[in-house]
């Protein structure tokens, strides 16, 4: 059996004489990794190899954007020479560089051995399913609406605010796409039955219940509730599609994911080309910046963590027909969700876990369409991106252990390494574990888990592995990860994600759907309450720095070693100090994001009763706008903003507003802050419109932070980042310190002075 | 006042000459001399050549050396003469003793006031029975009659090995005609610095048969393999029949006149051949295979060795028993030898692996070694190796080693490790109650092998806790290191893996023509027939066999006109006019420019970067400006295209026509030729080998050196693949092809990839 399924797989490969060719090379390739060669010569072969690599990575801006042909080549040079490079570290760590000495060391070398390797699998899969991303066009609609799809929208709630779904539903209800032809449901979790009957909940259930249902009937959406609160998000969306959605196509969007008017346009006509497509997915965008961004102040310059997923790793998904759904922002046909009983609820990643059983069980197609097209919202505190962390890491270990890629009978092979790249992603809090405690295992406990000489050996392998694997990241992904930023991530969720992992390695079905909370305000500073264990990282760094250098005292011939350890344990603290500046959770009293709008053409005016003053856009939201005006007005002036919107092509609407801030910024220009004062429900769908609606204003955004840095601007930047937020901190907390201090000894002072006072 | 002689000696001449040692001529190498029956041997002499006194410290000191004593001579006189040396600091009661065999001969005082010394003493002549007798020195020292520090540094005494002498007579005895005492011939013990072994041919038989030249080879190996490792120069000497001359008296061997100089003669030739020079009695013997041993006409204390048969390859046959190890002749003049079958190609015993990769020491024959006192005798391994074989990205192979060291040793003593000669690593042993060691891992770096046999020496450097001192007794007894036969050496199975040329390796180990123990495969091409040419090839063969340690039965010994046939490894012996064309041609592409030499005239200092980053790897912690600043050599040279003059050449190269290694010894002339060979076979000559190509002088000294720009390996081994092998040697190569692989994988993956990216294109 195994034969046949091992000749299945080989055979079609075979077939081809270009794939032989292709497969003898790689072979090759993989044979020369492989020869030993003495330290010299391998020093010159990868010192000759990573200059090649320095040389691509310094012209991938020019020619991405010039000679996109040429590119996709030197993209697959690159990949192989970092691959080679990297093969041959790993090819020397497993043959030289593990020996026994004692049974500690040889658990600590074979642990670190598996992290690396852990590493290079997920940094060689990933090369792979990144080598030929592709971008698609839109087919186009037919002109006869009739000959559109029914489509339902899907808008599943739980706990969200009635303000945020208004704006959600507004937009949904308003997208391009003929009226008759799509129905907007409301599927409230938090107004079941089962909760209105709940005596704890009852009354704030009954509320939610009848102001959802309002809103929907306000606007024009369908509200749908349910019996019992019953496989979380998987089972609320079924129920609707069960009981009430009867369209060809499913959209869903997160509570929070404002949808642009195009977004129906865009995606539908994918699924009249293809028949056995099952989804097309769309990009997240998010309007605000993650706990990092916020805390550590980078979301104006760096590139949001998620960009690097969807608009780099999801195109190359795409290109191997592996894209897959990531619970919002996606169109599905539903046909093809009911041949799997709707959408999967075994894990609780259900988004995932429904393409991969689309994709492996029924061989359907996926498409990935990179236009941001909904505007959503990212966890504003630490604790609350790190229940959505977890729920993702879960979610994929559980898939890795029940839903296997390479156990899906009609996945081909390249789809099931693009699922393992997906799936097998999540183990990293083992791998940076491994990182942080290695160094300390030889500085505190003598434990040889390395055996080199070095520096020769960092210098011919070690040094240029790492190069590579830089050098190739910031090829692949520059534009949307800066060099050393996903080390970053990866080690303020280790901490946390562990532990869950772990309890889905025990108990694969145990972990339970946490609902994101979305919306969340900051009314001042304060540390999070996650923040003690990478105090304690910190303080086993410094440890670790201190008995380095006694350890250069006391042996003085392990120079080598030390330094080497040493600079490992500086890199952590670094990373120690990052993660604890991100724990100082900055205030964030906004809850209507800005979104800036200079970079699109918005023409507007200022209504003066009958004056029009000519103004520039700055920034919008849905509750105002920043605007740059030659004339300085009064605060609280009564004004309207006369503007024309983009998404719905060019129509000039009228907007009441109320001038709330004015600043004069030189050369006879006054940048004035605008609240909108929406009178009517039309009103408030044209702000949706005006902010939320257009698609193109997203992706100019969006590509306005994109740009690439070099591998010495990338560390400097964390160093720099490190240094400012992790003593931001420290001084928080000194700040904390002498204030309660203060407090206590006025307490004090008060109560003596009480005593004193008292006739007693 | 009476002499402290000892009773025994009857006939006593000691003169106490008084006078220093300087005074003594002095000498730049030592000489041993001979002149009519008298003999002189330096102590050093004894001593292998060395001219270092010999050291007698502390209260109570020893040492001997060993006399050989040939049977073939009949010792008449023998005297010590010693110049000797001691401490001023010495009581009266202090005696320097002199002793045959343990047996104390004579006894000399050690004066304070008189530290140079001369003496001359009769040694028994019953002592100086044939074999190896030890003449011994004891002191028994002092400075004090109270407590003494039997180690103090005052109490030595020095004897002079160069000027200090053995002078004997002695006269030949008569030869025993017996083959099972071939051995006291053709002997070792023999006083000699170097032995000439005269071949007799009847003239031009070796150029006419190919199996006589194999005889003459093998019967050369023969008598080298008996002399052990002392120079054996082979000389041949062409007889003509003579004339029968009426009232002759009846002769053994008519026609047949040794040298003056030579000790005995190899006569070898067919029955027929051999026909004018031997007497019908011995021709009536041979009647097939013969090997014979007679006394010589001229002097019965000379012997003649007839090897003969009915056919040359009968001829071949008997010398090529002669030529196997261990072989029991009978105790009669001659023999005749019908039968001999012989395997063929084998190859010399390999060490058995005990797991892969890795070798016991028991299975490279040795044995558990307990190293016992202050100054034991280094424990000794001998292994195959060389840098090529081992893995190139391991740059160190590992040593595993079981050893022991008892109690009461000093922090200061170690178990030091050296590999041929160089230092590794030093193993502590500090434990004051003894430790045993199981499995000490020791990494010795692969750049300290050397091609072929390695040498790997454990060194104690024991002290003992308890030091000494006046009235403290040291005690020693303890003081015992152990290594055990167990431990194991890391190592690819043992092959015999080369890079060529390299005639160092040549001189160590005969390799590239010793590969099968029994020279299979090799030829040994003599360019011409003349006695000059035949005697440097043969005498070049006799210092293979050994080199090899073993008989080279399956050499070919060719002439230039012999088909080559299916050839591993070719050496050619002629004068350089009569060389084969395509080995002049060959040959004159891997010479040192003829007469090259260079000079170091002064040094200067120069800027090198990339040798500067070399070093910095190594020390990192030095700043890169300071190593970058390099001293070069300022160097002269001359090269003059005066032909090869009086010096001889050996050139080797891997031949590109036929691929096998060719070694090519040649000179101007062939007296030039026969006597470079002779120099060339002398331990100074043949220890300096080096490179691919040598000139040396007639006086023996090394002249010119060429070392190859490229090596070539042969062989077999298992560590490297061939691609590792290749890449290693070419770094540039490595990378082109590493990077014309990569090229071709991106250029298919490119094409591969927008084949399937069009395929989606038009399914959209």
């Amino acid at each position: 059996m195994g034969t046949e399924r091992f000749r299945g797989i080989l055979e079609p490969l075979l077939a081809r004489q270009g794939m032989v060719l292709w497969l003898a090379a790689i072979f090759a390739l993989l044979w020369l990794a492989y020869q030993p060669l003495p330290r010299d010569t391998q020093a010159l072969l990868v010192g000759v190899f990573v200059g090649i690599l320095f040389l691509i990575m310094w012209s991938v801006d020019r020619l991405e954007t010039h000679q996109a042909r040429e590119m996709r080549w030197l993209r697959l040079i690159a990949i192989l020479l970092a691959a080679y490079i990297s093969l041959r570290y790993i090819s020397w760590r497993i043959n030289y560089t593990i020996s026994y000495h004692d049974p500690m060391s040889t658990i600590g070398a074979l642990l670190l051995l598996g992290a690396e390797l852990y590493g290079l699998a997920i940094y060689l899969i990933g090369a792979f399913v990144n080598a030929y991303p592709t971008s698609r066009t839109p087919p186009k609609l037919p002109d006869d609406p009739d000959q559109l799809p029914t489509v339902d929208i899907l808008i599943p709630t739980y706990n969200e605010d009635p303000e945020l779904l208004e704006l959600t539903l507004l937009a949904a209800t308003q997208v391009r796409y003929p009226r008759h032809r799509f129905k907007v449901y409301l599927c409230d979790d938090g107004g079941t039955v089962q909760r209105r009957n709940r005596p704890d909940i009852a009354a704030q259930s009954w509320a939610r219940h009848h102001t959802l249902q309002a809103l929907c009937e306000k606007v024009g959406a369908i509200y749908v509730t349910r019996e019992r609160n019953e496989h979380a998000k998987a089972g609320n969306l079924n129920t609707a599609l069960r009981d009430h959605c009867r369209g060809e196509l499913v959209l869903i969007l997160d509570a929070d994911h404002i949808p642009t008017v195009d977004i129906l346009e865009n995606t539908v006509g994918f699924f009249l080309k293809d028949p056995d497509l099952f989804l097309v997915q769309t990009p997240h965008y998010f309007i605000n910046p993650d706990p990092l961004e916020r805390n550590l102040r980078t979301y104006e310059q760096m590139p949001s963590e998620n960009e690097m997923f969807y608009t780099v790793i999801q195109h190359g998904l795409d290109f191997w027909n592996a894209s897959f759904f990531c619970g919002s922002a996606a169109v599905l046909r539903r046909s093809h969700l009911d041949r799997i009983g709707g959408i999967a609820g075994e894990t609780i990643t259900e988004d995932a876990e429904t393409a991969m059983a689309l994709h492996g069980q029924h061989g359907l197609n996926s498409v990935y369409f990179g236009k941001p097209m909904v505007a959503g919202l990212q966890p504003e505190t630490f604790s609350s991106f790190i229940v959505q962390r977890t729920r993702w890491a879960q979610g994929m270990v559980q898939i890795f252990l029940l839903k296997n890629p390479w156990r899906q009978p009609r996945m081909s092979i390249a789809q099931r390494l693009a699922y393992t790249s997906s799936v097998f992603f999540w183990f990293f809090p083992f791998a940076r574990l491994i990182f942080f405690i290695a160094p300390s295992l030889y500085l505190l406990f003598s434990l040889q888990i390395v055996d080199a000489f070095i520096p020769l050996d960092l210098v011919a392998y070690a040094i240029p592995h790492v190069l590579a694997a830089m050098i190739l990241a910031n090829i692949l992904y520059g534009r949307t990860r800066w060099p050393l930023i996903s080390e970053l991530y990866e080690t303020i969720q280790s901490v946390h994600a562990l532990p869950a992992i772990l309890n889905v390695l025990r108990n694969p079905r145990s972990p339970s759907f946490a609902v994101t909370p979305k919306g969340e305000r900051l009314e001042e500073n304060f540390i999070s309450q996650l923040a003690l264990p990478f105090y304690v990282m910190l303080v086993i760094d410094i440890v670790c720095i201190i008995a380095g250098v006694i350890r250069l005292y006391v042996v003085p011939e392990d120079l080598g070693v030390i330094t080497l350890t040493m600079t490992i344990t500086i890199v952590n603290m670094v990373y120690s100090l990052a993660a604890i500046g991100v724990m100082l959770e900055k205030a964030q009293k906004r809850s209507a994001y800005r979104i800036p709008a200079q970079l699109i053409d918005i023409p507007a005016t200022l209504m003066l009763h009958t004056e029009e003053l000519p103004i520039r856009m700055i920034d919008l939201s849905h509750a105002g706008a920043g605007i740059l005006s030659r004339q300085g007005l009064p605060k609280q002036q009564k004004v309207k903003l006369r503007v024309n919107i983009r998404a719905w092509d060019m129509k000039t609407v009228e907007i009441p507003a109320r001038l709330v801030r004015h600043q004069y910024v030189g050369a006879q220009r006054w940048e004035l802050g605008l609240l909108f004062e929406p009178q009517t429900l039309e009103e408030k769908r044209a702000i949706i419109a005006l902010v939320y609606g257009d698609s193109d204003l997203h992706q100019a955004n969006q590509r306005r932070r994109q740009h690439r840095i070099g591998l010495m601007e990338g560390l400097l930047f964390l160093i720099k980042t490190a240094f400012e937020h992790g003593f931001g901190n420290f001084a928080f907390l000194t700040r904390l310190f002498f204030g309660r201090l203060l407090e206590r000894l006025q307490a004090l002072f008060t109560s003596k002075q009480k005593d004193l006072r008292s006739p007693s | 006042m009476r002499l402290p002689i000892h009773r025994p000696l009857r006939a006593i001449a000691l003169c106490m000459l008084g006078l220093p040692a300087a005074l003594a001529s002095p000498s730049e190498a030592l000489q041993f001399s001979h002149n009519e029956g008298e003999y002189s041997i330096p102590l050093g002499w004894l001593n292998g050549g060395n001219r270092a006194p010999l050291e007698l410290r502390g209260a109570e000191a020893r040492k001997a050396l060993s006399l050989p004593v040939p049977q073939r001579l009949k010792i008449e006189d023998v005297k010590l003469e010693m110049v000797y040396t001691n401490s001023i600091s010495m009581l009266p009661r202090s005696q320097l003793a002199v002793t045959l065999d343990n047996r104390v001969i004579a006894q000399l005082p050690v004066k304070a006031h008189q530290p140079d010394n001369a003496a001359r003493i009769a040694l028994p002549l019953d002592g100086f029975r044939p074999g190896f007798r030890e003449i011994g020195f004891r002191a028994a020292q002092h400075y004090t009659d109270e407590c003494e520090d039997p180690s103090a540094p005052e109490l030595y005494s020095q004897v002079d090995a160069a000027h200090s002498a053995l002078r004997l007579k002695a006269s030949r005895r008569p030869i025993t005609p017996s083959l099972a005492r071939l051995t006291d011939i053709f002997d070792r013990r023999l006083w000699l610095d170097r032995y000439t072994l005269e071949l007799m041919i009847p003239r031009g038989s070796l150029g006419q048969d190919e199996d006589l030249r194999q005889a003459a080879a093998q019967v050369s190996q023969s008598i080298a393999a008996t002399f052990d490792y002392l120079p054996v120069a082979v000389r041949i000497n062409e007889m003509n029949p003579a004339p029968a001359k009426a009232g002759e008296p009846r002769l053994r061997f008519p026609g047949v006149q040794l040298p003056d100089q030579a000790w005995d003669g190899v006569l070898l030739g067919t029955r027929d051949q051999l026909a004018p020079f031997v007497s019908a009695d011995i021709l009536a013997n041979i009647k097939e295979g013969y090997i014979g041993l007679f006394q010589s006409d001229q002097d019965p204390t000379r012997s003649i060795l007839v090897i003969s048969g009915i056919t040359p390859a009968q001829v071949r046959q008997a010398a090529t028993m002669l030529n196997l190890p261990g072989i029991a002749l009978p105790d009669r003049a001659d023999v005749s030898v019908s039968k001999l079958r012989m395997d063929q190609g084998y190859q010399r015993i390999k060490p058995l692996e005990d797991e892969k990769g890795w070798t016991s020491f028991a299975n490279f024959g040795f044995k558990t070694t307990t190293l016992k006192g202050m100054y034991p005798t280094p424990a000794r391994l001998e292994f195959w190796a060389s840098r090529e074989m081992q893995d190139p990205a391991k740059p160190f192979i590992e040593l595993e080693l079981n050893f022991a060291y008892g109690a009461g040793f000093d922090k200061k003593s170690g178990l030091n490790i050296m590999l041929n000669g160089q230092f590794i690593r030093a193993l502590p042993m500090q434990d004051p109650h003894g430790e045993q060691f199981f499995k000490y891992k020791v990494k010795i770096p692969t750049i300290s092998l050397r091609p072929g046999s390695n040498e790997l020496k454990f060194v104690p450097t024991i002290i003992g806790e308890d030091l000494g001192g006046a009235c403290e007794p040291i005690f020693t007894e303890n003081l015992l290191v152990s290594i055990f036969e167990d431990s194991r050496l890391e190592l690819p199975p043992v092959a015999d893996y080369m890079s060529l040329p390299d005639l160092g390796l040549l001189a160590r180990t005969g390799l590239p023509y010793t590969r099968a123990a029994d020279g299979l495969g090799v030829g040994v091409m003599a360019a011409d027939m003349e006695p000059a040419t035949l005697s440097s090839a043969l005498s070049l063969i006799a210092k293979l066999r050994q080199v090899n340690k073993a008989p080279l039965t399956s050499l070919r010994f060719l002439s230039s006109q012999d088909k080559l046939g299916e050839l591993d490894g070719l050496i050619v012996v002629g004068p350089e006019r009569a060389l084969p064309e395509a080995i002049r041609k060959e040959m004159t592409a891997f010479m040192p420019n003829q007469r090259w030499q260079a000079f170091n005239v002064g040094s200067h200092q120069a800027t090198d970067v990339g040798q500067g980053i070399k070093r910095w790897v190594d020390q990192p912690q030095t700043p890169l400006v300071q190593l970058t600043s390099v001293e070069k050599h300022a160097s002269a040279e001359l090269a003059l295209s005066d032909g090869l003059g009086a010096s001889a050449a050996l050139v080797q190269y891997v031949s590109l026509s036929t691929g096998i290694p060719v070694t090519v010894l040649t000179a101007a002339q062939a007296q030039y030729l026969q006597e470079g060979t002779q120099r060339l076979v002398e331990h100074s000559t043949w220890g300096a080998m080096d490179g691919s190509a040598m000139l040396w002088t007639m006086d023996g000294e090394a002249t010119a050196k060429a070392h190859p720009a490229d090596k070539v390996f042969i062989g077999e081994k298992s560590a490297m693949s061939p691609g590792s092998q290749i890449f290693s040697n070419h770094p540039w190569l490595a990378i082109l092809i590493t990077l014309a692989v990569i090229l071709l994988a991106a250029t298919l993956s490119w094409w591969l990839l927008r084949q399937r990216a069009r395929r989606l294109d038009q399914a959209a």
